[in-house]
């Protein structure tokens, strides 16, 4: 048997259902463009009717007793959203370590700007033009000219080499690592905002929303894993609330350290190691901390990150290609491999131009210490030798003069220093044994920027790829989660339609017991 | 809506970045403006360019060399003309014995004035360099000492006796050590040999002539040598019980770095240079033809084009077995002192004059030679030019794309993101809500 009023019950609930879905319908119109959100909708259930506890069977058609909204729920796929976070570091680390590489080849670019190879051709022909004129004053300081242009040039190019390590590395902590630390911190605190709203039985999903922005943004600087789980606290409604946990993974999918633990945290911060045998121009490593004790930092090994920015950027900075038998060619391996031409230069023109058997008693080229031992890129320079000796320190015949003559205008030393430089087997370059280039020197200068270019245009690719991926991933996404007017229209009508049945259904209810309390009974009154 | 929104825009943006690099490319022609642009077409430009770079600089080499042998061809020619002139009938030609020192004296003063024409034009110089002088540099190549003999790069032209004094070149691994006695010592220290070894204390003896310069161990430099040359050479001649008088020991010396190690091994001492040597002296110019170097570190001839045009090649040099010189200018000379004696005798005379018969034809011969060696280089300036013209073509190849190219390129791109824009609006569709009241 029904109650009196509970027509009037069920109009209302029904009323009441159509109005909280209108406004949520509303909710997901003024957020069309809102970047982030998710569309929402209403829950609804049927009310059973509360036959079950009588102890005896009733008969007859029992209803329900109305609608319930039971909660606001949000149109997300998490499968996807995982895809697009693991998708989202690969391009993050291809597009720091591109980043890198770009600024080197700026730096080494000589096609269309003149650099360390122009000035190597020019030095060539002031000697070509030595052994035509004669070995007069005004030809050998042309020589030296050119040489001081050329270690010039070989300084610039180290120090800017060097300028460029120094701002990755800043990138590496002002950008990836500190917005890291940031991104972690919010989300530990919102994630104690969610997890209070949830047990409080508000969903909240405006909160869950922004982190998953931010998880998203996170997902750029590392390879995380995000997990729901049950820490055995409180249920609501039957669903236990569960915490979320991020974690830092490796390539196979295993977790290496926690980063994000409902409401505690990790931070990271960036060292660089000073020079040693097997870094020698410094290492730059990722710190972490503990939850339980935030001051103690120890260090993360490279190996650990395996995707994301900050992969990128320790690549770049910490991997020599063949100088340490890593896989990528990183800032290590353009500053040894430029090192390794200066020095190799250096020591095919000092070796002819001296006269004793350890080939080392007039050279041209010299450390700024004046010593011909450690010259690098970054220090080469003119020997002092030769720039305050007047002339005939370049030494341009090997044939030893009759006694009290000048036979300075021979050319064979000249002819023979041309040959090191032009000779197409002249210079090997070697890497820890192996060697990177065999040819002139002229062609060891150019490998250098040449490599280089081979190695963007094969990262350049595999980034466009990765970010096509990426795109079509968060189209994917949207397609599922972002607002579609067409729809919301239709639930508009739909709702308002609902609406206004209800209603007339409570006007139906009201007179139907206008009826019966009014105009039921009155015979014979 | 969202999602259609903003896979427009990624797209839009794409077709104007492909739209700027089309630009990019029809504004300068390149096919790359970085190496990973396009790093096939770098490396070959790279290359290309280094071998256009090579070409012209054998290209201004072999101009400079054509320029300084046309200058040394009219000099030689003067020089030819004054040696025949010489030999005509009107001077050597017309000599009897029977002239009187009076019909001698115009042609002594004639042959004379002759040497002093071709002293000056031997001595010519070409853009800063002298255009005989071999490998030498500085001092003219040419000068006549205090007995008028003529030197060359100081050394006698008839003799072969450097008039710089002694010397002995002792063999070394990396380079020799050389030791020179110096002018004032002329002529004293012939004949003998000088060994030069390490260990043991410092020492120098003599035997017969041999001199053994004994170099303590740590103390075996070129100017430990000298030292050991300058304070001990004295004494050991004089215990050996050989001759000292005249010599000024403090005028031995040893050429180069003081610093640097002796040389241990032997050589003669020797104030003769070989004539032959400095008349083959080569300087050597790459002109593209595969320069090669031998082991000790000289050139190989064929590999390279040989410069120098040493001037005792032209004038003659050293004596036939008569005692009678070779070389124009000596013969000039005896030839006008024997006129200016009293005596003439036709028998004495003839043999020089039949040398300068002799230096006459040798020196056709020589301008010949330089005549073939511009011959020579006419054809390779015309293989390098060549070769120039291949290497631009090839160049424009790889480095640049064809106008054309580029130009329809960025004309499509245009297209494309027109045809991107008009999409936007049928893309971005009316919803809905347009519909509804």
């Amino acid at each position: 048997m029904s109650t009196t009023f509970e027509g009037l019950y069920i109009a209302k609930s029904g009323v009441q259902a159509a109005r909280s879905s209108l406004n949520i319908t509303g909710q997901n119109i003024s957020n069309v463009n809102t970047a982030g959100y998710t569309r929402q909708r209403v829950d609804q259930s049927a009310i059973p009717p509360s036959a079950g506890k009588m102890l005896y069977a009733s008969s007859g058609a029992l209803s329900g007793e109305g609608v319930a909204a039971t909660g606001v729920s949000q149109l997300r796929n998490t499968f996807l959203d995982a895809q697009y976070r693991t998708q989202g570091a690969k391009c993050g680390a291809s597009s720091a370590l591109l980043d890198g590489m770009d600024s080197i080849e700026q730096i080494l670019n000589e096609s269309t700007t003149d650099g360390i190879s122009a000035q190597l051709g020019n030095l060539l022909t002031q000697l070509q033009g030595m052994t035509s004129n004669g070995g007069g004053t005004a030809t050998e300081s042309t020589v030296r000219n050119a040489a001081s242009l050329l270690t010039t040039f070989f300084n610039i190019a180290a120090h800017n080499i060097d300028a460029t390590q120094q701002k990755q590395l800043g990138y590496l902590q002002d950008h990836a690592v500190g917005q890291a630390n940031i991104l972690m911190r919010d989300i530990a605190s919102l994630n104690q905002q969610i997890k209070s709203a949830n047990i409080a039985g508000t969903p909240a999903l405006e909160l869950t929303d922004q982190r998953n922005a931010m998880i998203d943004e996170l997902s750029q600087y590392m390879n995380i894993r995000v997990s729901e789980v049950d820490n055995g606290g409180v249920s609501v409604k039957g669903q236990p609330v569960t915490d979320l946990e991020i974690s830092l993974v490796d390539g196979d999918g295993k977790t290496i350290r926690s980063l994000v633990s409902n409401d505690r945290y990790v931070q990271l911060k960036v060292e660089t190691l000073p020079p040693d045998a097997t870094y020698p121009y410094g290492k730059a490593t990722v710190q972490i901390n503990k939850m339980a004790d935030p001051d103690t930092y120890t260090d993360l090994p490279d190996s650990q990150f395996v995707s994301g920015e900050i992969h990128g950027y320790l690549q770049f900075l910490n991997e020599s290609g063949e100088f340490d038998g890593t896989a990528t060619r990183g800032v290590g391996y353009y500053k040894q491999v430029l090192d390794e031409t200066a020095r190799k230069f250096a020591e095919l023109m000092n070796k002819a131009n001296s006269t004793n058997d350890a080939q080392d008693n007039a050279p041209l080229f010299a450390a700024s210490d004046g010593g011909t031992a450690g010259i690098t890129a970054a220090n080469i320079t003119i020997a002092p030798g030769w720039e305050s000796d007047g002339k005939g320190y370049l030494r341009t015949t090997r044939e030893t003069g009759n006694a009290g003559d000048d036979n300075s205008a021979g050319t064979d030393n000249i002819e023979y220093m041309i040959r090191l430089l032009e000779g197409s087997d002249a210079v090997t370059i070697e890497a820890n044994g192996k060697s990177v280039f065999t040819g002139s020197m002229q062609g060891a200068v150019d490998d250098i920027s040449l490599k280089l270019g081979q190695d963007i245009g094969s990262l350049a690719s595999q980034s466009e790829a990765d970010a096509s991926t990426l795109n079509n991933i968060d189209a994917g996404r949207q397609e599922i989660s972002s607002v579609d007017i067409n729809e919301e229209a239709i639930s508009l009508i739909q709702y308002n339609q609902a609406l206004a049945a209800s209603a007339r259904f409570m006007t139906t209810a009201d007179e139907v017991l206008d009826t019966i309390i009014n105009n039921m009974g009155l015979a014979g009154r | 809506m969202g999602m259609i929104a903003s896979q427009y825009k990624t797209r839009l943006n794409q077709s104007l970045k492909a739209l700027s690099d089309a630009n990019i490319r029809a504004t300068n022609y390149r096919s790359f403006n970085k190496p990973s642009d396009d790093p096939f077409a770098a490396a070959r430009t790279f290359q290309v360019r280094r071998e256009a770079e090579q070409n012209e600089n054998y290209q201004s080499n072999l101009s400079s060399v054509q320029s300084a042998l046309k200058s040394a061809e009219s000099t030689v020619q003067l020089v030819s003309e004054i040696v025949s002139n010489a030999n005509s009938t009107r001077i050597c030609g017309g000599i009897t014995g029977t002239m009187t020192k009076d019909t001698r004296a115009p042609i002594v003063k004639e042959l004379q004035s002759m040497r002093a024409s071709i002293l000056t034009d031997m001595n010519a110089k070409f853009s800063d360099q002298y255009l005989f002088g071999g490998a030498g540099s500085g001092a003219p190549p040419f000068s006549v000492d205090g007995d008028g003999n003529l030197l060359y790069r100081g050394v006698n032209v008839d003799t072969g006796v450097n008039t710089n004094g002694a010397s002995a070149v002792i063999p070394g691994s990396s380079s020799p050590t050389q030791i020179l006695f110096g002018k004032e010592n002329a002529g004293l220290f012939n004949g003998y040999t000088i060994a030069v070894q390490t260990g043991g204390a410092g020492s120098v003896s003599v035997s017969g002539n041999d001199i053994t310069v004994t170099l303590g161990a740590g103390h075996a430099t070129k100017g430990d040598l000298e030292e050991a040359l300058q304070n001990g050479l004295g004494a050991a001649l004089a215990a050996a019980g050989k001759p000292t008088e005249g010599m000024d020991f403090s005028k031995i010396t040893v050429a180069g770095n003081a610093e640097d190690a002796a040389a241990t091994a032997s050589a003669a001492i020797s104030d003769k240079v070989s004539l032959d040597d400095l008349a083959g002296e080569g300087v050597y110019v790459d002109l593209g033809f595969g320069l090669q170097f031998n082991a000790d570190g000289s050139v190989v001839p064929q590999s390279a084009y040989d410069a120098s045009l040493p001037g005792i090649a032209f004038l003659g040099y050293g004596m036939n077995g008569d005692g009678v010189p070779n070389n124009v200018y000596s013969l000039l000379g005896k030839i006008s002192d024997m006129l200016d004696s009293d005596n003439v005798s036709m028998s004495t005379i003839q043999p020089y004059l039949d040398s300068l018969k002799q230096a006459e034809s040798n020196l056709t011969t020589q301008t010949s030679a330089i005549g073939a060696k511009e011959t020579f280089l006419d054809s390779t300036q015309t293989y390098l030019e060549d070769v120039s013209e291949n290497l631009t073509a090839k160049d424009n190849d790889v480095e640049y794309v064809e106008p054309s190219d580029a130009i329809i390129d960025w004309m499509t791109q245009q297209f494309c993101y027109q045809a991107c824009l008009q999409m936007g609006t049928n893309i971005l569709q009316p919803t809905l809500m347009d519909f509804l009241k």
